[in-house]
């Protein structure tokens, strides 16, 4: 790490995080003391054997669940200890998060479904559809505003979740294997567009299970039974 | 503004449950329905009741002379309270918040005789302020008793519509002549019909009686004493201050104690429309309550929908959280969708109370029932129950949706 890092550039601190899920008599330890820092505009790849507690990490990192210890700084912010619907705020205006099982309003079209996060920012219908629209376009899916998510291919929706993901501007892209359900082809198309929001200038975590996906982001975080790994690796030099 | 989206959808995650929508919107419908007409009726029987009793006078006291109940100056108890028409007559000059007062000489069972017709029943021997205070008024070409004909004594008569029906048929029978004790009455007028009014004394329905001038009444029939006389005051507020007044006034011309109230025996219709309207207050209040519990149990089935709904949308909510909704998001659209269900079963319910309402106006029904009336009151009262019913069926669920985890709603670690 070189010097002239300053705080503010470090958008993401996770100190000790640990999470902790009660499962009947027993408790499940799904991070055990995590550290992490990232920065602003970084492109990360997040990977682990399954259960290893990826998602847990970026549900934390995107405000959709709380710590159990431990602290999270966003922004220069502390996230533990704000209410539920300081967390919502964030959500929506910070953060977009792409699921892998896409979580798209099933009766809903394309269009309201992207519109759904400007829904609860508060902006008027007419702005919402022409940002909806706009947004679609972006993601290369100018004819299918009024398709209804089963009227879709299963990239058409991801790129659907990911319209929705940005339509609030957010700084932040959080992908939880977004590439895990679709076959080859869509999941590069998928890749390519992550990578190009990347040098549009945001930040984008993304889980896979794929080593040839992580070789293509800046940094690879390792994740192992709740902890960062060994091999956990800086592309930043290889790339540039 | 952002209540419309979720509206839309609303619609559609409805059609995914038609059948129990349907029952839901019936169950309301009926309910509000039940409402409506329970209340609409009660408020016709009410209308009937107070109709009724404007028929016997608005506000008047109907007053009995009758025994002292104390002794009074020397004087023992139990002496009937004897009055003439003067002594009646003095308390309007006496007493200057009295609007109007009319003794009233009473012959019951007499044969009304006209050629070869008779009809028997009540006489009424009064003065031209009773026509006002009972409300007689006459048929076009007639006329009530007035001033001339108390003072010139004439032997004239005022009849009921249903005397004349008797006596006279179709015809005409303003000029006739009538016996009464073989004395013969010149035919001055004959009630406009009105609504059915048992009075106080006779027996007889308004429209089944005669009257005659007072003092005619004492000089053929030879009545000195009133049988009773009716009065009013000005202002309805000051009808006790008149009443004691008349006890005053007439405790020093009979002699009695003024305290003594036996000796006069009250009917105060001011205070029957009192309790008329207490009366009808809790009749309307227990059949707006069964009403209600129609429309609870249609409360209840939306509340049973939207249950539902929250746990078939649980990933949905989970989605809108995840992408930024708020508690009070998730509330109020869940609310709002209750309300509207509600709504929806409302509206049906009170155009069908209209249309039913409507048609009981139009065929005719025993004249007791009463025409149910659908009041501004009764559909404000009734879209305020609809209102508290929505909020509380919608509430519940929402609360429910609300209070979910965003990750686990989104089905993440096992539901
Ligand atoms: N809500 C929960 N309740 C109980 N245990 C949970 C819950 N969520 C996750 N876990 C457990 O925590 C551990 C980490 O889960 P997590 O979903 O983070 O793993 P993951 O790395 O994303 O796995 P995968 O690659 O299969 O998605 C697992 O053992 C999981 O069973
Ligand atoms: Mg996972």
């Amino acid at each position: 790490m070189s010097r002239v890092d300053s705080n503010n550039e470090r958008l993401m601190i996770l100190s000790d995080v640990t999470k902790v899920y009660p499962m009947g008599d027993t408790q499940v330890e799904a991070l055990r003391g995590v550290n992490l820092q990232i920065k602003s505009r970084e492109f990360i790849a997040v990977l682990g054997p399954s259960g290893s507690g990826k998602s847990t990490i970026m549900h934390i990192l995107g405000c959709l669940d709380t710590p159990t210890s431990g602290t999270y700084h966003l922004d220069g912010a502390a996230i533990q200890g704000l209410n539920p619907n300081e967390l919502a705020e964030i959500r929506n205006r910070k953060i977009g998060f792409v699921f892998q099982s896409f979580h798209l309003l099933p009766r809903a079209t394309a269009c309201e479904n992207v519109e759904l996060p400007m829904v609860f920012a508060g902006i008027n219908a007419t702005d919402r559809k022409a940002c909806a629209e706009r947004v679609l376009d972006q993601v290369g899916l100018k004819e299918r505003t009024r398709h209804l998510p089963n009227e879709l291919s299963g990239g058409e929706r991801q790129r659907v979740a990911i319209a929705r993901a940005l339509v609030n501007r957010p700084s932040i892209l959080l992908a939880d294997e977004p590439t895990g359900n679709l076959d080859s082809r869509s999941g590069a198309e998928i890749l390519a567009l992550f990578e190009e929001l990347h040098t549009e200038g945001r930040t984008v975590i993304l889980v896979t299970h794929d080593e040839m996906i992580a070789s293509r982001a800046q940094r690879v975080i390792r994740i192992l039974d709740g902890r960062i790994g060994q091999g956990s690796s800086d592309n930043h030099g290889r790339k540039e | 503004m952002r209540l419309l989206p979720s509206l839309v959808l609303f619609v559609r995650d409805l059609r995914t449950q038609k059948v129990r929508t349907f029952f839901a919107l019936l169950g309301i419908t009926w309910g509000t329905a039940a409402v409506v007409l329970l209340l609409a009726f009660g408020e016709g029987l009410k209308r009937f009741q107070s109709r009724n009793l404007h028929g016997i006078g608005d506000g008047i006291v109907v007053a009995w002379p009758m025994r002292t109940s104390l002794p009074f100056e020397g004087l023992s108890k139990g002496r009937p309270i004897r009055l003439r028409a003067e002594d009646v007559l003095t308390l309007a000059s006496e007493i200057p918040e009295l609007e109007a007062v009319s003794p009233e000489f009473s012959l019951w069972n007499q044969p009304i005789v006209y050629g070869n017709r008779d009809y028997r029943t009540y006489v009424g021997g009064v003065y031209p302020s009773f026509a006002d205070l009972r409300h007689i008024y006459p048929q076009a070409g007639g006329r009530f008793i007035n001033e001339q004909d108390i003072e010139q004594r004439h032997r004239v008569i005022f009849i009921g519509d249903g005397v004349k029906e008797e006596l006279f048929g179709d015809a005409e029978a303003v000029g006739e002549t009538l016996f009464v004790q073989g004395t013969g009455f010149v035919v001055i007028g004959v009630l406009r019909p009105k609504l059915q009014s048992s009075t106080y004394g006779s027996g007889n329905a308004d429209g089944r009686i005669a009257y005659i001038p007072a003092s005619t009444m004492s000089s053929v029939f030879g009545q000195d004493y009133v049988n009773n006389f009716i009065y009013r005051a000005e202002d309805p507020q000051r009808q006790a201050f008149v009443t004691r007044r008349v006890y005053q006034v007439l405790s020093r011309i009979c002699g009695f104690d003024p305290a003594d109230t036996e000796t006069l025996m009250l009917w105060d219709l001011s205070e029957m429309n009192k309790i008329i309207f207490y009366f009808f207050l809790g009749f309307n209040t227990l059949l707006g309550l069964c009403g209600v519990f129609t429309l609870m149990v249609g409360g209840i089935a939306v509340a049973n929908i939207m249950y539902l709904l929250v746990g078939q949308k649980t990933s949905e909510i989970g989605i809108e959280m995840a992408v930024g909704a708020k508690r009070r998001h998730i509330l109020a659209q869940f609310l709002l969708q209750a309300l509207v269900l509600v709504a929806a079963g409302g509206m049906a319910g009170l155009l069908i109370s209209w249309i039913l309402t409507t048609i009981m106006g139009i065929v005719p029904l025993p004249e007791q029932i009463g025409v149910p009336v659908m009041s501004p009151l009764v559909c404000l009262v009734t879209v305020v129950l609809l209102g508290i019913v929505g909020l509380l069926a919608g509430y519940f669920p929402a609360r429910r949706a609300a209070s979910l985890d965003p990750v686990r709603a989104l089905g993440f670690g096992g539901l």
